[in-house]
């Protein structure tokens, strides 16, 4: 088991290291860049110069200098820079990618996790009992608002609830960041649709399982229905939900743009967008490179949680997921 | 039973898994006894049919503008008007039913993508297995790594200009709109595929493994005929339902798109953009309600209706989850 995560874990700077390239294609395919696109024109010298400062004008400079950058622990150990360096950002000039992402990212994670607790808490309960009581009125309502829950996009369902919560019944603030009352209608609208996926795989899982011999053993031998559900079943039920807790997570945690352009929140997800549209190449690759580190590590949980769970699958031998 | 040579593909012949033709038409009778999901085809049939019914009016009326009637709540009486006027003062039931038209488009072309390179992709890869598989199966994983919002972004921007400069050449002047329309067809279906190529190669090497495909290859059939009339047939349920499936997701990643403003662009409606207008448009003084909820509501119900059938049909081509 140890052996299998160190293993995965050496691999995990090489599929970073072949994100990075590919970003690096796309980005580098894209015409323009924000050095061109000032208030007013610069002079050629100016121009060149500020590109140069920038690696803007050499590709393959910027190629290696970024990727020298991302991992740097004898710079760090001296105390001249960051162990890991996302580079000046070429948009907001001021700032480096450290500082902008550094902010940011915790605002996202905070929102994320938020929403993936509540995601879980409320998914889990409402899709084991709607496999327990499979064809009650719970079972269909349930079935029916997660289908909502998949149906609908986010800024609608997010505006709907901005406008019930905080206009009508003006229980909350409209929008906004700092106060733990501006938390709850983000990490809600975040929630709904991980909700609704959690709620069905459960409920999927558990109708599985309910059928298999062992719970039937488990019944002959007289437990109580409500250990054999929750203990039993579950275990192997919550397979499938671990799986798509893995990158859902990834991407709960890494910012949402339309929820942060709705409710007005400093998140991540902004700069995922703003990166691309503004041709800030160096603002492209470091999101990109903190959402796949974070799906990565994601991975490599679900797969140990799976073999905590079910000692019979043997991770070593079925290779990485 | 002694197993010889002539007698083998009787006996393949009654095994579990195999698809035979008193078979086929087994999921079908399944599903038409579901009723939710035979409730769900017959909503989404009356959609598609009157967005197509109205089509030669909607194709007209859909970017009529009456600045006189902008924001102007629904009405019956006066103009024909159910879902009132946009901010523009086009009439939002012609825009909502042309938008229909687009956003199904959609849905359908990038299922039509994910169907063609996602069942190639995992067919090659579970089939052939081994090193291929391996190298296949984790360009979908890089893939999957990379934020799929940014990859349709980069896609769009790198490739529009030059597709734009292509059409231009072919088909005269003025080809902004179609290349805009097509750029997006095929970004958001080169998105959908790695599901499908996952699930189809999970399939094939769970069929591999079963008895009847050892018999296919014990009696000696060349491997085109063992695809073709063997596995094939049976990875038919999960194409089904995982194509279904992937209408919803492509019209909901358009209105998303068009959420950042680089979806189908105006005047072309989706009821993607259509919602994200209305949203848009809402503010706490006056909520124009009306901009925000008929479109969403089609296209609401109208996913509600695909994500139900795909499910109805998942129960009735697989019969474990049928209890």
């Amino acid at each position: 088991m140890w052996r299998y995560i160190v293993k995965r874990l050496l691999i995990i700077p090489l599929v970073l290291w072949v994100i990075y390239t590919i970003t690096f294609l796309m980005a580098v395919s894209i015409p323009g860049n924000p050095f061109k696109q000032g208030e007013r024109a610069l002079s050629p010298d100016v121009q060149r110069a500020v590109e140069a400062q920038y690696k803007a004008d050499d590709n393959w400079i910027f190629y290696w200098q970024y990727l020298k950058g991302l991992f740097q622990p004898i710079k760090a150990y001296r105390g001249l820079g960051p162990l890991v360096d996302l580079g000046p950002s070429w948009q907001y000039r001021d700032w480096t990618c450290n500082q902008i992402i550094g902010s940011s990212l915790p605002v996202s994670v905070g929102l994320g996790l938020t929403a993936m607790l509540i995601a879980t808490s409320v998914g889990i309960p409402v899709g084991v009992i709607s496999a327990v009581k499979r064809n009650s009125w719970f079972d269909y309502t349930s079935l029916g608002l997660a289908l909502v829950g998949i149906s609908l996009p986010t800024f609608v369902t997010g505006t709907a609830l901005l406008i019930f919560f905080t206009i009508k019944l003006t229980w909350l603030p409209v929008g906004g960041w700092g106060q733990l009352s501006h938390l709850w209608l983000p990490a809600v609208t975040l929630s709904l649709p991980f909700m609704a996926y959690i709620a069905r795989l459960t409920r999927m899982g558990m109708l599985d399982v309910l059928a298999s011999d062992y719970i039937r053993t488990a019944q002959a031998k007289g437990l109580s229905q409500k250990k054999i559900i929750w203990k039993h079943a579950l275990k192997n039920a919550f397979l499938p939900v671990v799986s798509f807790l893995g990158p859902a997570s990834a991407a709960a945690l890494t910012g949402s743009f339309v929820i942060e352009s709705i409710f007005n929140i400093p998140g991540l997800g902004q700069h995922f967008v703003a990166g691309v549209q503004n041709r800030d190449r160096a603002m492209i690759l470091g999101t990109v490179l903190v959402y796949s580190t974070v799906l990565v590590l994601f991975n490599l949980l679900v797969d140990i949680t799976y073999t905590l769970v079910d000692p019979r699958i043997d991770v070593e031998k079925s290779g990485t997921k | 039973m002694v197993v010889t040579q002539d007698n083998l593909k009787e006996i393949t012949a009654e095994m579990p898994g195999m698809v035979s033709s008193g078979q086929r038409s087994r999921p079908w009778k399944r599903f038409r006894k579901n009723r939710s999901s035979m409730a769900a085809l017959i909503i989404l049939g009356i959609i598609i049919l009157a967005c197509l019914i109205s089509l030669p009016i909607s194709a007209k009326q859909f970017q009529q503008q009456d600045l006189d009637l902008n924001r102007h709540p629904p009405q019956i009486i006066d103009n024909l008007a159910p879902f009132g006027y946009d901010i523009l003062g086009r009439n939002l039931l012609w825009r909502c039913l042309f938008g229909g038209i687009v956003s199904l488009g959609i849905g359908l072309a990038a299922a039509g993508i994910a169907l063609m390179i996602g069942t190639a992709w995992g067919l090659i890869a579970g089939w052939y297995g081994g090193r291929v598989d391996n190298l296949m199966m984790r360009v979908v994983d890089i893939l999957y790594g990379l934020p799929y919002v940014l990859l349709i972004i980069l896609l769009k921007i790198a490739f529009e200009p030059k597709l734009i400069s292509l059409l231009n050449k072919i088909f005269g002047t003025g080809q902004e709109r179609a290349a805009n329309i097509i750029i997006l067809f095929v970004a958001i279906g080169g998105v959908s595929w790695l599901t499908m190529a996952r699930v189809i190669r999970g399939q094939v090497l769970s069929l591999k493994a079963r008895p009847f495909m050892e018999a296919a290859r014990a009696t000696g059939l060349p491997t085109r005929r063992i695809l073709i009339r063997h596995l094939l047939p049976n990875l038919v349920g999960p194409v089904i339902v995982y194509a279904t499936l992937t209408v919803p997701q492509a019209i909901l990643q358009e209105s998303f798109l068009s959420f950042l403003g680089i979806g189908i662009q105006a005047p072309v409606p989706t009821w993607g953009s259509l919602a994200a207008e209305g949203v848009k448009a809402v503010n706490t003084v006056v909520s124009f309600w009306w901009m925000v909820f008929f479109p969403s509501l089609l296209l609401g119900v109208t996913l509600l209706c695909l994500n139900f059938i795909g499910d109805g049909l998942r129960d009735a081509f697989d019969p474990k989850t049928r209890h």
